[in-house]
């Protein structure tokens, strides 16, 4: 009856959790980590991740056993600054959700699979491209604008656990065809567009290995990026138009690039009541596509203009290597159901001095994270979590200076804050 | 099953805490309609807009190749009096609002009248098939809407009530054409040429200088007039009279100001029609000017041959910098001018720029004359904006074979210094230029930018391709949003 009761519950609660959060779309928030535990320890927690979290942090942990779901809601306020102004980066909102089930395969093997989303409030995705000229600020935008999914499975043999896993995301490739023509009553227009989106999966992998009061874990995520290639065709064929004839009009480009990240995570565990996290992050940003769409035009009106094609060259982002420390603390109270975490990451920028037309905007952040979480205790055979995370990402002023007072944002500033709390709840049936 | 007491708080606490979620991730707790802000470098990117409307004397000023007929006057019925405006929309039907006053649009044919509307009875009215296409107060008359009227007070403010079919209509006016018994003959129109303008903030407001020459006949005389600036696109030329009036020596025409703050008051630098010289006059009001014994600059220099012009100042580092076009277009010169002993420095051996400095082979070519340096400070640069002629981009393809070459065209270009001996320039060609479909060029000249906390305007001389019959003063504007 008792496990009668956990197999409906787990049942009724993963459909909600669907229900309200569409279909199988699941989110990597390389800003802010997947969920408050992971945010209040800055992302330290790669060879501590929890279960529910593991499809993005470490798909290798998702081997344990037991269901889990969470669901939780991160709102961040953007208080960036390009020269003394607001940047234009909007506010980052939006549901994280993970879901985790694992079970033991006998003889100290143990299988389980992870779904981990993150669903923005607006929108699905915003795709967008900033003229070659305007600022642009790829770590903040528009990437944690969209919603992905990342899926892994993870196995696990005693202590050491590996896993596998992919995020999902969809492409935009298609035509938009218009046509102003004429007949016997007179001019006509038509309209059609035919528009697919399809997949794109990027490949992650985990290692995790449980040397009893310490881990170590790797974790690999590949890059990431809504690609676009849109075709628009307009046809005029209008008797004694002198501008008859064909544009054909090609935007292509990839947005909201994510790098290719490849952590190295340890966890100590020093006594009951304290435990200690660090991960040190390489991000290949020197794979970057130009933020800038390429544009290229076929007119075909008797008279072709001179200017076909407009390409940027890419960004020459530099890779870095961010550190990450995680404190996470058993005060001792409320029958030790509290757990008190703190973290502090350095992501240093991976856009080096400006000197061209582009004016691709970033500096070194020190990210700082508060958070609590405690065990609500069992109902329905239901062990419920809530988590709570408060973090600021504090961008170092920066001055840039093209050496070129001529060119576009010559010298620019940038620097301010990005303030966010998020608050989760976890239902575990173990 | 019954649920405890505390059972049902927690299923309640678990119900809101997915719920919650659920709702934002649904739209629900915010939508795609926040402002999305656009940031353009306000240096640099500027968006074109209507022209000013600079208005003189209550009467609109229009360029000579705007009244190819000369100026509209019309007839106005004793004791009517146009309404107060701001915007067209404050009108009564077939009034539109010119230079703060309701009035209909007079129109000797279609060419003068805008989209959508046929010249009729004199003024400028909508086109119809019915009366379903005209306000309630006009009908449909032989195609374009007019009001039926008893008495001339029915009508718009400048209409009258034609005697033979009862229908508003315009009686134009001028020299050989009178009114008929009391009414006035009223000037709608005033045709100048308005050249060389500078805008600038003066006390939290905004005003401009700028030369207004008039051709009566074969003589072309010019002045120097001060503008309020009513509105963006509406000035105000206050006082009526010029504030820098041509002298004996002037050969009638004196303009192209640049005017800088002073200690006391303000520096007004102008120039010869005839380019024989630059002119320093002095206010303390910045209306009344004085004009200085001598001239600032003569050409003297060969490279000058024998011509300067457009005089652009600047207060900068401690000093003035006069920076002005010589050789009628081929060159940029650069002085010194010590305020104080009102000493100038030689001029340069060589020009301080010329149009083969601009010259790139991608973004602009054939550039073959430069003018009107309009030299203004941001952040410690001095940003020289200039008048240029050349070929922007590169030739069109023709589809039966062969090459369409690019027309040289009157563009806005830029360069940057810090020190005034060396300059970099804007990479990528005009920093302003328009064009009307793929290839018709329209002429740009004789800028002034100013900048404020969000954004800046662009005020130009808008003229035909070639930069020769000015169109009006143009704005482009640039916003921060």
């Amino acid at each position: 009856m008792n496990a009668q009761r956990k197999f409906v519950s787990f049942v009724v609660a993963a459909t909600l959790a669907s229900a309200v959060c569409g279909p199988a779309h699941a989110t990597s928030n390389t800003l802010f980590g997947l969920g408050p535990r992971s945010a209040s320890l800055a992302q330290a927690d790669i060879a501590a991740a929890a279960p529910v979290a593991a499809a993005y942090t470490n798909p290798a942990l998702a081997s344990e056993p037991g269901a889990r779901i969470e669901l939780g809601y991160g709102h961040a306020w953007s208080r960036l600054e390009f020269n003394d102004r607001p940047a234009p980066v909007q506010d980052i909102r939006g549901v994280d959700a993970g879901l985790q089930l694992g079970t033991s395969l006998g003889s100290n093997w143990t299988l389980g699979a992870g779904l981990a989303m993150h669903l923005p409030d607006r929108s699905l995705a915003r795709v967008s491209f900033r003229p070659g000229s305007e600022p642009s600020l790829p770590r903040f935008d528009p990437a944690p604008q969209r919603t992905t999914a990342d899926v892994a499975l993870g196995l696990r043999h005693g202590r050491a656990s590996i896993g596998v896993g992919a995020s999902l995301l969809m492409d935009a490739v298609g035509d938009v065809h218009f046509l102003l023509g004429q007949d016997g009553n007179g001019t006509y227009a038509e309209g059609d567009a035919s528009v697919r989106l399809p997949y794109r999966i990027a490949p992650s992998a985990g290692l995790h290995v449980d040397l009893g009061p310490a881990a170590i874990a790797g974790r690999y995520r590949g890059a990431q990026a809504i690609g676009l290639d849109l075709a628009t065709r307009t046809d005029v064929t209008v008797s004694g138009n002198p501008l008859n004839g064909t544009t054909t009009v090609g935007v292509r480009g990839e947005s909201g690039y994510v790098p290719a990240l490849a952590d190295l995570g340890a966890r100590w565990t020093l006594s009951r009541s304290l435990c200690l996290l660090a991960s040190l992050q390489w991000a290949r940003w020197s794979a970057a596509p130009s933020s800038a769409a390429e544009l290229s035009m076929a007119v075909h009106l008797g008279l072709t203009p001179g200017q076909l094609e407009a390409r940027f060259v890419r960004p020459a982002l530099r890779d870095t290597l961010s550190p990450r420390l995680g404190v996470e603390v058993d005060p001792g109270i409320l029958r030790h159901a509290l757990r008190l975490r703190a973290g502090y990451a350095f992501v240093p920028s991976p856009v080096p001095e400006q000197r061209g037309l582009m004016t691709i905007v970033d500096s070194a952040s020190h990210l700082a994270a508060l958070g609590a979480g405690v065990d609500l205790g069992a109902f329905w055979g239901v062990a419920l979590r809530a988590d709570a995370a408060g973090q600021v990402c504090v961008q170092e002023s920066r001055t840039f200076d093209k050496q070129n007072d001529a060119l576009p944002f010559a010298r620019f500033t940038t620097g301010g804050q990005l303030w966010r709390v998020s608050t989760s709840v976890e239902a575990a049936w173990r | 099953m019954a649920l405890s007491r505390t059972g049902k708080a927690r299923w309640k606490n678990f119900a809101a805490a997915t719920l919650l979620p659920g709702c934002a991730s649904c739209g629900w707790l915010g939508s795609d309609s926040d402002p999305w802000a656009t940031v353009r470098d306000t240096r640099t990117a500027f968006t074109d807009g209507p022209g000013i409307e600079v208005c003189w004397s209550g009467v609109r000023v229009v360029a000579p190749s705007q009244a190819p007929g000369g100026a509209m006057a019309i007839c106005i019925s004793s004791g009517r009096t146009g309404a107060s405006c701001n915007t067209t929309s404050a009108c009564a039907p077939g009034e539109r609002c010119v230079c703060g006053r309701c009035v209909t649009k007079p129109c000797r044919n279609a060419t003068g009248c805008g989209q959508h509307e046929v010249c009729q009875g004199g003024r400028c009215t909508a086109i119809c098939a019915s009366n379903a296409d005209c306000s309630p107060q006009e009908e449909c008359n032989t195609g374009g809407c007019a009001r039926r009227c008893a008495a001339d007070a029915d009508c718009a403010y400048g209409e009258q009530c034609s005697g033979l079919d009862r229908m508003c209509i315009v009686k134009l006016c001028g020299a050989t054409v009178s009114c008929s018994g009391t009414d006035t003959c009223m000037e709608q129109e005033r045709v100048a040429d308005l050249r060389e303008p500078q805008i600038l903030d003066e006390a939290g407001r905004r005003v401009a200088y700028l030369e207004l020459r008039e051709t009566q006949g074969a003589t072309t005389s010019c002045a120097v007039y001060r503008a309020r600036v009513v509105a963006e696109r509406r000035w105000e030329i206050e006082p009526v009279v010029p504030v820098l009036a041509s002298e004996g020596d002037d050969k009638g025409c004196i303009g192209a100001p640049s005017v800088v703050a002073a200690e006391r008051g303000r520096v007004m630098y102008a120039a010869r029609g005839d380019g024989s010289g630059i002119v320093r006059a002095t206010s303390t009001d910045g209306i009344a000017f004085s004009r200085s014994d001598g001239m600032v600059r003569v050409p003297t220099a060969p490279w000058e041959r024998g011509w300067v012009g457009s005089p652009g100042a600047i207060r900068f580092g401690g000093k003035t910098v006069l920076l002005y076009a010589a050789a009628r277009g081929e060159a940029i010169g650069r002085v010194f001018v010590d305020e104080q002993a009102g000493d100038v420095t030689k001029p340069l051996e060589r020009a301080w720029l010329v149009p083969g400095d601009l010259e790139d082979p991608m973004f602009w070519r054939s550039v073959r004359w430069v003018g009107s340096p309009f030299p203004v400070e941001r952040d410690g640069t001095v940003l020289v904006y200039l008048g240029v002629r050349g070929a922007e981009g590169s030739d069109a393809q023709i589809a039966a074979g062969g090459q369409y070459a690019a027309d040289v065209n009157a563009s806005i270009g830029l360069v940057t210094t810090r020190d005034f001996a060396t300059w970099q320039r804007f990479p990528t060609g005009p920093v302003f230029s328009r064009r009307t479909n793929l290839r018709a060029y329209l002429g740009e000249g004789e800028p002034s930018v100013v900048f404020d906390g969000i954004g800046s305007w662009l005020v130009y001389v808008g003229a035909d391709a070639l930069g020769a019959a000015t169109t009006g003063l143009g704005l482009a504007t640039c916003e921060q949003k």
